[in-house]
This record gives structure tokens, C-alpha cells and sequence, in this order.
């Protein structure tokens, strides 16, 4: 390694053990090299006062549930293996039939569609499908120890409601005249960023 | 309905701070064992290292990214990414380091769909490396600063300010080695170049750090 490199790595105080003692023992630094090395430890004190090396996230614990679940769907889930296409390769009768069998089929569909149309236009349906109610109960995560989550669904109202319980009261003393101000693009950009994360999945 | 009350005991994004600097010294000899766990498929090892590390990760990500929730969902990905290569993860580097090249990996990918590129920054290495002196004065003077105690708290805005300036490439090694405290071999691995690549844009790093800060500092 050049001399210049180890140069700079001594003035980042990027040498130790053997390589500091032989650059050191050949090198013999200055009083402007060590006052320059010395502005750097400064420099770096000072970015990582202003800048933290490690900031806590918001929500770690739900950091932490939403990942080992991720962890869990892939273990649950082995990527699928490699079938190569049972289907050979392309040949003249099968690319000449292709557009034909695919002309054939838009016609039949739109002859299917007019004798459709004209026995069911302007009646009711009798018997409308039902809504789509989902039918596996969802995984709540509730960031707040000490607070349990029920889920109920009704198809006949076609509803979901989640009931918690063990949340704190909302404070009398709390006006919430206080927290409304002029909504801008920037208030309702800092509000959907400040918004708590809720995990529903089906 | 798949919303429930905000917990009021909850703090809002970004009124985190920094992680106590004990908790911030990680034993690698800890990781070890811990890797050595969940290699094993010991999910509450891997929950420990993510408790460990995340921290540093998502700090490293959101300076380099300035969004709070892609920064969140990015430490996501990174260690997911983590978990799926611990089978081929061989200790030859240390594990923070490891993470530190996932992350980079996962920025950049990140960044690349987003189309951030780095318009208007001038490539470093069309310089030659032996134009650099190693020596040369690239930390801004802080003791030029007007009033000293005032000077502290502007420093912080400014720096995060000249920082989101450089280019992706200076704003990382800058993070790596002034912040995050790697090694400079450290920070070759992470970016996949040589050691002379690295201190090259570090010095430029610095020195448009500095350029940036005087400016500021210098303004009528």
C-alpha cells in the first residue's frame, strides 16, 4: 500500500495494531499533520453530535412482529420449482391457426353477448349476488400492551366492525378545537405520514 | 372498518431519538453467537440481532434518504433480505458490516427505481488519484463559527442540508466513515470498490461538505 494511503488512513485514524506501529515507527508527523489530524477527530465529533449513528424507528415492536411474520410467509411458502413448458416450440400450423382461433372466439363472444343483452335488458335481477364477505378472520395488531381486539362480520349487514377494549379514555379536559387549524396540502401530507400503522390482512 | 383508535401513549414518527450510545456498542462476539442461532433457524435470535441492529440501519437509511416511511419499510427489506442470505453468510466480514452492504444494495435498488440519479454532481473518478493530497485540510473549521453555542445548533440543520447535496455515492461514504464509524476496508465492502475509490470520494465529500458549510457561514 502506497505511503499516501496510509497517510490518510492515519490522519482518519484508520490504522491500529501493527500497521500504526510500523507507519508510526517509520513516520515521524508534523505539528501541521497533527493538528490536521486532530481537526478531523474534531470534524468527526461534530457530525456525530449532529448526526446520531442510531435512531430508534417509530414503532419498533411492530418493526419487529410485521418482519418475523414476513419470515413466517416465506417459510410457510417454498418458491415454487422450475417446470420448463411442456409445449414445443411454435410451428407453422400452430402460428396460423392462433389468429384464427382467436378471430373465431371474439365473434362468438360478441354474437353471445347481444342474445344476453336482449333478454335481460331492463329487468330487475331477482336475486342479486351477495356482497363479498371476507371469509378468514384477520390478523389485528394492536401496538398498545393491555389492549384486546374483536373482530366481528355480519354478511346479512355486510359489515366488519372491530371492538376494542382496555383503550384509554379520551380526556374531558382534551379540545380538540385546538388541533384544528387550516387544512393545507402540507397539514394533510403530516397527517397521513404521522397516521398509526394498523396490520389487517385476510 | 379496518382502522382502529391511535394509542395516545404512543410518541409520533420521528420524535424518536437517538439510541443511547451504550445500547449503540454492539459486541461482534454477540452477533456471532446470535448469527450462529438463527442460521440454526432460531427466529427469536434473529428477532435479538434485528433489536440490535435496526437502529443503526434505519438511521443509516433515512440519511440517506430523507423519508421517514420508505426508510421504515427499506430496514424491512434489508432484513428480510438478511434472513433469506444468513444461510450464506460466512462471517468473513462482520454481521453489521454485512447489513451495512445490504442496506447499500437495497438503497440503490430503491433509489434506481425511483430515478434518482445524480444529475448535476461530477463524477470523482475522472480525477486522477494521485492529484489527492491526503494531507490537504478537508474538515470545516467549526471554530470559525460567529458565536460558538449558536453556531452548534445551525451546524446541525446545515450539515443535514449540504448532506442531502452530495451525491449518493459522497453522501454514503461521508455517513460510513464520519458517523457510522467503519473502517475504511469496511466501507470498500459495503460499495463494492477499492480503498483508493473510497477516500477519494471521501475527500471530495468533505471538501464539498466544507464548501457548502462556508458558504453558509460566510452569507451576509
Amino acid at each position: 500500500m502506497p505511503h499516501e494511503t496510509y497517510l490518510a488512513r492515519w490522519l482518519d485514524d484508520d490504522l491500529d495494531g501493527t500497521e500504526l506501529n510500523a507507519f508510526e515507527a517509520s513516520f515521524h508527523p508534523g505539528s501541521p499533520l497533527l493538528a490536521q489530524r486532530q481537526a478531523r477527530r474534531e470534524w468527526r465529533s461534530t457530525l456525530a453530535a449532529a448526526i446520531p449513528a442510531a435512531v430508534e424507528l417509530p414503532y419498533p415492536e411492530f418493526f419487529n412482529h410485521r418482519l418475523a411474520k414476513t419470515i413466517r410467509e416465506f417459510q410457510d411458502s417454498p418458491p415454487p420449482a422450475h417446470q420448463p413448458s411442456p409445449l414445443p416450440a411454435p410451428g407453422f400450423w400452430r402460428v396460423w391457426w392462433m389468429p384464427v382461433t382467436a378471430l373465431a372466439g371474439m365473434g362468438l363472444a360478441f354474437w353471445a353477448g347481444t342474445q344476453t343483452a336482449s333478454v335481460t335488458r331492463g329487468l330487475p335481477l331477482a336475486n342479486p349476488p351477495p356482497p363479498a364477505v371476507a371469509l378468514h378472520r384477520p390478523t389485528v395488531y394492536i401496538p398498545e400492551h393491555g389492549v384486546d381486539a374483536e373482530w366481528f362480520t355480519s354478511a346479512d349487514a355486510d359489515a366488519a366492525v372491530i371492538v376494542l377494549e382496555g383503550v384509554e379514555p379520551i380526556p374531558d379536559s382534551l379540545d380538540f378545537s385546538e388541533s384544528v387549524g387550516e387544512i393545507t396540502t402540507d397539514n394533510l401530507t403530516a397527517a397521513s405520514e404521522n397516521s398509526e400503522p394498523l396490520e389487517v390482512t385476510q | 372498518m379496518n382502522k382502529s383508535s391511535t394509542p395516545t401513549s404512543k410518541p409520533p414518527i420521528g420524535s424518536a431519538g437517538p439510541v443511547a450510545l451504550e445500547a449503540s456498542r454492539l459486541d461482534p462476539d454477540d452477533d456471532a453467537r446470535l448469527v450462529a442461532l438463527a442460521q440454526g433457524g432460531d427466529m427469536r435470535s434473529y428477532d435479538a440481532l434485528v433489536t440490535r441492529h435496526r437502529g443503526r440501519i434505519y438511521a443509516m437509511i433515512h440519511n440517506m434518504i430523507h423519508h421517514e416511511a420508505d426508510a421504515w419499510d427499506l430496514a424491512q427489506e434489508v432484513f428480510i433480505k438478511a434472513w433469506l442470505g444468513l444461510p450464506q453468510y460466512g462471517a468473513k466480514a462482520r454481521f453489521s458490516t454485512w447489513l451495512y452492504r445490504i442496506t447499500h444494495n437495497v438503497v440503490y435498488d430503491w433509489s434506481r427505481k425511483r430515478k434518482l440519479d445524480s444529475a448535476g454532481e461530477f463524477n470523482d473518478e475522472m480525477f486522477d488519484q494521485h492529484r489527492i493530497d491526503p494531507a490537504a485540510l478537508t474538515a470545516p473549521g467549526v471554530a470559525e463559527a460567529p458565536d460558538e453555542a449558536m453556531a452548534r445548533a445551525e451546524l446541525r440543520v446545515k450539515l443535514a442540508v449540504a448532506l442531502a447535496k452530495l451525491s449518493p455515492e459522497h453522501r454514503e461514504v461521508v455517513l460510513l466513515k464520519d458517523v457510522q464509524g467503519l473502517a475504511y476496508k469496511e466501507i470498500a465492502e459495503v460499495m463494492a470498490s477499492s480503498i483508493g475509490t473510497v477516500m477519494s470520494r471521501l475527500f471530495y465529500a468533505r471538501q464539498k461538505l466544507q464548501s457548502m458549510l462556508q458558504d453558509e457561514y460566510h452569507a451576509p
